[in-house]
């Protein structure tokens, strides 16, 4: 499978969301090209080339992945952890993104190595706005490193 | 002497009295007789010579002319004295020539006479020779010889005399010093039966009569003085003895009552004394115990631990405590605490019977030891609880946003790209489904904040309460605009947990500067005061106040008095000043008058630093 340019990886198991994140994101001219996965496992695989992703160069990473954290089969701790535990994939920043500031999860993530986490917030246009700072500012850190 | 010793006085006094008397007659007639026996030899000597001289005067011509008649005529002239025994006339050659003796008396004369002129003494004579001298030649020598009869006769006479005199001088002696002697030992016996007195009747008060001024009068004195002495001090030392007495008295009460057992041993090991609680805890009578060693008693308690204490006690003189189990003969066990002390009679044991307590202390570590197990228990069960709810917390968190995210998510993105399409009302419809979403999302963010404060645990330190008030009136000003005027009083410093005082004075704060801020001059006021051992604090506005009515409502979980549209508030600001400061161990209280404003209190321990 051709994966050529892949720069934004959403792993997102609520469609709705999803939509939303994606959304949040072209409204501000992030264009960049943009993969939604459903589930962890779905991400493991597409980063480790695996499972349906095998022979997927590995090498071609992403420049930011925006990681829910409650996810059905593998959660995003787990994904995170793989992730960073990895040398080839450690260097990709994560941003989390959840649905409270009161998660436990989130010093956990801090600890396995999270960049950082957005709060999905009710209200859409602050939503929106918290998205779109967060990817840019990954996007364009990750282009200046990279 | 040793019957001398024990003579009354008064018989000594007699004694000394009569014997001076009799010895000094005894030494008068001694002088007076030997000066008789001098003066009265040498006066019969003169006597007798003188006679001599006479005789051998006359009888010098006799002898001259050998006229033997005439000479036997001088000698027997000698019978008108009836004292001269003997009487001759010696020749020149010292033969008898004539001789005269006493009728009836046989006498023997010597065969030569001394020549010269002597006079000799015998047992019954005195014998003199005279030499007859004519024209100064010897011519012979007369012989006297006189019988001392009379004289003894007269001796004899003297002596009776002397004995008369000895007797009538004992006599009056004794009569005078039966006086004298009453007289001087009077006040001596008086004294003597005075100290008697006294002792034989131990009273003190007695006093010796002064019977004479002289050494006696003052022994009387001195004796009375002293007297006064030992009736004081026996008076002190009554008083003395009483108090140790009573003292005494009251110990040996206080021991035979006290509830503990009180036993003294001596220092040969055998009871000397015990209370009736001691000789219950022994099982025996008094009888049975006392005089008896403990070894009698208990045999084999030589081997016990309890007798190495009792042991040390008595040798060491260290006192001692212990717990002992001690074991009846019919194997029941009972259990003691016991105080050796050492006492100057041996060791003084003071045991009390805790077996009871024992018993109630096992039942209590075991019941300690369920609760101990009952807590854990309860103890995993919260922590399960609590992990449960924080579980649950995070599920509303997560699962109950989604879906308002996508209804507000999604009304916006119609809003977006149809508004144009729909009519004022539909617009208006799509705001309403927004605002609601809004609300509902700060309820849910409120909810889960009064959880994770609920559940937080408290850290106390000391705050600087007008420091914290400050800090947070900034927080809010940064955050809305308002023009209301806060006073902040100098506080009191107070010992709780920052960060939730933090929580709570933001609520209380935001609410005051958000009920007022409708005033035309909106004021906020804070202070406190320090009352019954708790600091209050206050919050006072003059904004929208509330009705007093309604008081009791304004702490609980979404309860509110004024519609949204009003005031914006979900409800659970106040809710959450009431937890926290609940937990702090204060209370929460508010007065309000509509639209006069409201007073918002809570109280603190006025705990301070350490």
């Amino acid at each position: 499978m051709e994966n050529k340019g892949v720069e934004i990886l959403l792993v997102e198991d609520n469609l709705n969301d999803a939509e939303l994140t994606v959304r949040a994101l072209r409204k501000n001219n992030i264009t960049n090209e943009l993969i939604h996965l459903k589930d962890g496992a779905e991400a493991l695989d597409f980063i480790f080339g695996t499972g349906s992703y095998k022979g997927r160069d590995i090498n071609n990473r992403p420049k930011v992945i925006l990681l829910d954290l409650k996810m059905p089969k593998v959660d995003g701790i787990e994904v995170l952890r793989r992730i960073k535990e990895n040398d080839l994939t450690k260097k990709i920043p994560v941003v989390i993104l959840t649905s409270s500031k009161e998660d436990p999860d989130i010093r956990t993530c801090y600890e396995l190595g999270a960049n950082s986490y957005i709060v999905k917030p009710v209200e859409f246009d602050n939503f929106q706005k918290a998205v779109s700072d967060l990817g840019l500012y990954w996007l364009l850190l990750n282009q200046t490193t990279g | 002497m040793k019957f001398f010793e024990y003579k009354p006085i008064r018989s000594k006094l007699k004694l000394v009295i009569i014997s001076t008397c009799v010895l000094t007659v005894i030494l008068v007639f001694a002088g007076f007789f030997t000066y008789e026996y001098v003066t009265f030899k040498k006066i019969l000597i003169d006597d007798l010579s003188t006679k001599a001289d006479l005789i051998a005067e006359n009888s010098n011509a006799a002898l001259t002319f050998r006229d033997y008649t005439d000479a036997t005529r001088i000698l027997n002239s000698l019978v008108s004295q009836p004292h001269i025994t003997a009487a001759a006339i010696y020749d020149k050659n010292k033969t008898i020539f004539a001789s005269y003796t006493r009728e009836g008396q046989e006498e023997v004369f010597p065969a030569k006479p001394l020549s010269s002129d002597t006079s000799l003494f015998n047992d019954d004579a005195i014998v003199v020779y005279k030499a007859i001298i004519l024209s100064g030649e010897q011519i012979g020598t007369l012989y006297l010889s006189k019988d001392l009869a009379s004289q003894k006769q007269r001796f004899w006479s003297y002596l009776e005399i002397a004995l008369l005199v000895l007797i009538g001088s004992l006599t009056a002696a004794y009569v005078v010093a039966n006086i004298l002697a009453k007289n001087i030992s009077a006040p001596i016996i008086s004294l003597a039966e005075t100290s008697k007195k006294v002792s034989q009747q131990k009273d003190y008060s007695i006093r010796a009569a002064k019977i004479s001024n002289d050494e006696t009068g003052f022994l009387a004195d001195s004796f009375n003085q002293m007297l006064v002495q030992i009736q004081e001090r026996d008076a002190d030392l009554h008083k003395t003895y009483e108090t140790i007495q009573d003292a005494e008295k009251r110990y040996r009460t206080t021991l035979d009552h006290m509830l503990e057992g009180c036993q003294i041993i001596g220092f040969d090991w055998k009871y000397l004394y015990l209370n009736d609680v001691a000789i219950k805890h022994s099982r025996s009578t008094k009888e049975e115990l006392i005089g008896k060693t403990m070894m009698d008693v208990y045999p084999g308690i030589e081997n016990t631990e309890m007798f190495q204490y009792m042991n040390l006690c008595m040798k060491e003189r260290t006192p001692n405590q212990m717990e002992n189990k001690f074991v009846y003969p019919d194997g029941e066990k009972k259990w003691f605490t016991l105080s050796i002390e050492p006492v100057p009679e041996g060791i003084f044991i003071l045991s009390e019977d805790i077996t009871e307590r024992k018993k109630l202390q096992e039942e209590l570590n075991k019941h300690h030891e369920q609760l101990e197990e009952l807590v854990k228990d309860r103890t995993s069960q919260l922590e399960a609880a609590n992990k449960d709810m924080e579980s649950f917390s995070y599920s509303v968190s997560h699962d109950l946003r989604a879906p308002l995210r996508a209804v507000s998510g999604y009304a916006r993105m119609l809003e977006q790209d149809y508004s144009n399409i729909l009519d004022k009302e539909g617009n208006r419809l799509l705001g309403v489904i927004q605002n609601n979403a809004k609300t509902m999302g700060s309820l849910i963010d409120d909810l889960l904040a009064l959880s994770r404060l609920g559940r937080k645990e408290i850290r106390k330190s000391l705050i600087d309460m007008t420091k914290l008030t400050k800090t947070v009136l900034q927080e809010i000003n940064k955050i809305t605009s308002n023009n209301a005027e806060v006073k902040i009083n100098k506080l009191h410093p107070v010992m709780a947990d920052n960060s939730l005082m933090s929580q709570v004075m933001t609520n209380l704060l935001s609410n005051a500067i958000k009920y007022s801020s409708k005033k035309e001059k909106p004021v906020v006021k804070i202070s406190s005061e320090e009352k019954d051992g708790q600091f209050i604090y206050s919050v006072s506005d003059n904004g929208a106040g509330f009705d007093m009515q309604y008081a009791q409502k304004l702490f609980g979980v979404f309860q509110r008095l004024h519609a949204s549209h009003e005031f914006e508030g979900t409800g659970v600001g106040l809710a959450i000043v009431h937890l926290l400061i609940r937990k702090h161990g204060g209370n929460v209280w508010a007065e309000g008058e509509v639209n006069k404003g409201a007073t918002f209190y809570f109280s603190l321990p006025a705990e301070r630093a350490g």
